[in-house]
């Protein structure tokens, strides 16, 4: 092995044992890196630049004790310069800070000087390009509703790389905490059975976490529009982001039915949805609908209500057959249809419901502890009118495949845009936009 | 701060029993062999003597071997004395891609002389092929130069398969035995070589001398040309004690090597097995059982080779390296090419050789000296995706 001498001052030492400013930048402004593993040298520098000027920098060399020392002499050279003066810094300059080089290193410093060139090129190229650097409270994806459409559109976005945050102002899974959360889900192909909405809930939260998406439970007030950004308020502050989502879902509709709203609070007996299950232990429960939710909240039910009566004002429920098959064998559930809800009747708690046979347009009385009204569900747009999103007929919002409403960079997804109320199709949805928001965003 | 010396085979301690032998010949037996009087007569005899031990160490005959300078000198004496007196034969060589640079470089010199020289590729483990070496042969083939073993990556080659060959064939058999020699037997009758090379530092014995076993009837031309001395073939007035040194170490070597071979061995395996065991993305370069006792070659992955000695040095361990960066080619070391390392792999290297001084404290002090090293550096490494 034919080694060189190698004399190195006490300066070029010093920068190779304590080298100086090593690390990345989180949010880095510029990275130039140079050199080539093959040649044996290999280094990168980053920067952070404010009013022109180096406010940080930092290296990772791969390389020599040379290398190593000259990159972190250049960047404590670089630091608090401004980009010109930056631009000035040769390699004989680093040779010179270090008290000297043996001749045949000096190619190591001319690799400082270069990378540090780079970072400061690409710097004033991402400027030319008007690639605004995100500040803190800015993104690239910010999705309003943290339900099951919300959380998916949150984690694929965060998954493909786009600054991501999502605002929930109630609990994280939305819809997914008050139907039931403990029974396992029954139309999600692939998981029926499998999975119970609160364990679903649980999986996707973590998803998105883990993808890194920013989890915000606040609740926004306000959203606007500002130039290329939307901006969105909230009590802690106002942010902004390149695309909106919003996956606010829907509530429940009030029937107006009187005593709807005497007992609709306090636990008052009216529940419009059964997120705590174990509430109706031992109660005589009715429960008022039309359609899936008013049945399976029967089968949730069953088992925990004392007895359950499953009324609807149609001939029968606008469900599958084999979902009323379920329903007939359970004996504690009784079924009235072509009847109608016409009051709620108790002190100061539910304790009769008074309803109306419409087939032989006679009176009813029963005697229970809790109505249940599983009601229709309409899309909670009221944050967003002031947007100007357009509607379809039925007062969704309207979307495109791409799930894009009507205003540049504002998707929506989940109950907000239609009826069909299904975990997969919100998901599929939410992942449908961070397909796009990733094309608009990325690919050129 | 008491180093830990493993660059032995850049430079190794001498044997103070070597030194003690020496001393009398710098002091006072200061004649020269040449000379007609006591002294003379006395330096004459140590020569003879030394002769003896070296050829001892080898299973050779006292008049076959000559002394040189070194190592280099003498497979510069080996090739081109060896080519040119064949060369009306023919004028074709063929060598290995493991060769040190003496041969090497001699090899290219020799092409420019005119001679065809062809180099046969070794595998993953540094291992030399024999039916490879035996494809080339041509009837224009004079010399075949191929090393015992490699005092890099530490692979010992199958020297007596190609010596068959070449006997087979009326080739001269040329074998670098200098990591070899003093750390496993060698016997150029079993292992059919024609010339052999040795150097004095790699057995415990003094820098700037070493010697060459040509076998009976394998003429040789002489490189350096005066007074005739060592059968015309090295001129020179003898460094007496240099070579009384060398002698003593052959001596040394021939008792005691296999009992220091088993105790380096046992070092070498414990620092492969630990350094492997625990530091990610490091691996062993050269042969993992055909290898010297005291060679421990290594790589590591996303850091460099001169920065490894370095901080080695900084806390007290002295190494080597086949980086390109300590090299005034700025060429990585063609040995770790030849095993088909990539060149950012080859940088990496760490090359641990041992005396048989070296104790188990020592080799405690690099195992937890190296992972240090190994870590502070992939923490400054933008090819480490940290873990």
């Amino acid at each position: 092995m034919i080694i060189m001498e190698i004399e190195y001052s006490e300066k070029v030492k010093d920068h190779f044992r304590n080298p100086r400013n090593v690390g990345t930048i989180k949010d880095a402004d510029a990275i130039g890196r140079v050199g080539n593993p093959v040649c044996g040298d290999l280094m990168e520098i980053q920067l952070k630049v404010e009013k022109n000027i180096i406010k940080d920098i930092k290296f990772k060399t791969f390389g020599c004790a040379s290398a190593i020392a000259t990159s972190s002499m250049i960047t404590e050279m670089a630091m608090g310069k401004t980009l010109e003066e930056a631009l000035e810094i040769t390699r004989q300059d680093v040779a010179d800070e270090l008290e000297g080089l043996p001749p045949v290193k000096m190619h190591c410093s001319n690799l400082a000087a270069d990378a540090l060139h780079a970072a400061i090129g690409d710097y004033i190229e991402k400027q030319k390009q008007g690639i605004t650097k995100l500040g803190e409270n800015e993104y690239e994806v910010a999705v309003i509703g943290g339900g099951a459409a919300g959380l998916a559109a949150a984690s694929m976005s965060s998954y493909v790389g786009l600054k991501t945050v999502i605002f929930e102002s109630d609990s994280w899974g939305g819809l997914l905490n008050k139907f039931c959360p403990e029974k396992l889900i029954e139309n999600y192909p692939g998981l029926s059975d499998k999975i119970t909405p609160r364990e679903l809930t649980e999986s996707m939260l973590a998803d998105a976490k883990e993808q890194e998406a920013d989890l915000k439970n606040e609740y926004v007030n306000d959203v606007g529009i500002d130039g290329e950004f939307k901006t969105l308020t909230t009590d802690s502050g106002t942010y902004k982001a390149k695309k909106l989502v919003l996956a606010s879902g829907s509530s429940p509709v009030k029937t107006g039915i009187p005593g709807e709203e005497k007992f609709g609070q306090n636990d008052g007996g009216v529940f419009y949805l059964t997120a705590d299950p174990s509430k109706l232990t031992d109660k005589r429960v009715l429960i008022y609908g039309r359609g899936y939710n008013a049945v399976s909240t029967a089968r949730c039910l069953s088992g925990i209500a004392a007895n359950i009566t499953l009324v609807t004002d149609q001939d029968s429920f606008v469900v599958p057959k084999r979902e009323m098959d379920k329903i007939k064998c359970i004996e504690s559930i009784k079924l009235l249809t072509s009847t109608s809800l016409v009051e709620i009747q108790g002190a100061t708690k539910v304790e009769k419901a008074m309803l109306m046979d419409l087939k032989e347009d006679e009176k009813l009385e029963m005697y229970i502890d809790v109505v249940v009204l599983a009601t229709e569900m309409t899309p909670n747009i009221k944050l967003i009118e002031n947007l100007g999103v357009e509607m379809d007929d039925s007062g969704f919002v309207k979307t495109d495949k791409y799930q894009r409403t009507n205003i540049d960079g504002v998707y929506a997804i989940g109950n907000i845009t239609s009826e069909i109320d299904l975990l997969v199709v919100a998901e599929a949805q939410g992942a449908i936009v961070a397909h796009d928001a990733y094309k608009k965003l990325r690919v050129k | 701060m008491n180093i830990v010396y493993m660059d032995n085979a850049s430079g190794a301690p001498v044997d103070k029993r070597v030194i003690e032998a020496m001393l009398p010949y710098f002091e006072t037996q200061v004649g020269n062999p040449a000379s007609l009087h006591t002294s003379g007569i006395n330096a004459r005899r140590a020569l003879k003597q030394s002769r003896e031990s070296v050829a001892n160490l080898i299973g050779a005959q006292s008049k076959e071997i000559i002394f040189t300078s070194g190592g280099t000198e003498s497979n510069n004496i080996a090739l081109r004395g060896a080519a040119h007196r064949k060369k009306k034969k023919g004028n074709h060589i063929i060598t290995t891609a493991i060769e040190h640079m003496s041969v090497v470089n001699t090899c290219k010199d020799l092409q420019r002389e005119g001679f065809e020289v062809t180099t046969v590729p070794i595998d993953k483990d540094g291992l030399v092929d024999p039916k490879r070496i035996e494809h080339e042969i041509t009837d224009q083939t004079i010399l075949i130069s191929c090393m015992y073993a490699n005092g890099e990556i530490g692979t010992i080659q199958p020297i007596a398969e190609i010596g068959t060959i070449a006997r087979d064939r009326d080739i001269v058999f040329h074998v670098d035995a200098i990591a070899a020699a003093g750390k496993i037997p060698i016997d150029v009758q079993r292992d059919n070589i024609d010339l052999l090379s040795i150097s004095a530092n790699d057995l415990y014995g003094p820098k700037g001398v070493g010697a060459l076993y040509a076998r009976t009837g394998v003429p040789l031309r002489p490189v350096m040309t005066g007074g005739g001395q060592e059968k015309g073939l090295r001129s020179g007035s003898e460094n007496i004690p240099g070579i009384v040194g060398m002698g003593k170490a052959c001596e040394l070597a021939k008792l005691e090597m296999g009992t220091y071979a088993d105790k380096m061995e046992k070092l070498r395996e414990k620092l492969i097995e630990e350094i492997l065991g625990n530091i990610k993305y490091a691996y062993l370069t050269g042969h993992p059982t055909r290898r010297l006792p005291n060679i421990v070659s290594l790589r590591f992955s996303f850091i460099e080779g001169e920065s490894i000695i370095m901080s080695l040095s900084d806390l007290g361990i002295e190494a080597s390296t086949g980086s390109a960066c300590s090299v005034k080619t700025l060429e990585p070391s063609s040995v770790l090419i030849a095993i088909g390392l990539r060149h950012e792999e080859a940088h990496g290297s760490l090359l641990l050789s041992l005396n048989k001084w070296n104790t188990d404290e020592e080799v405690d002090k690099v195992l937890e000296s190296v992972p240090i090293v190994v870590d502070r550096l992939r923490a400054l490494s933008p090819l480490y995706q940290g873990e």
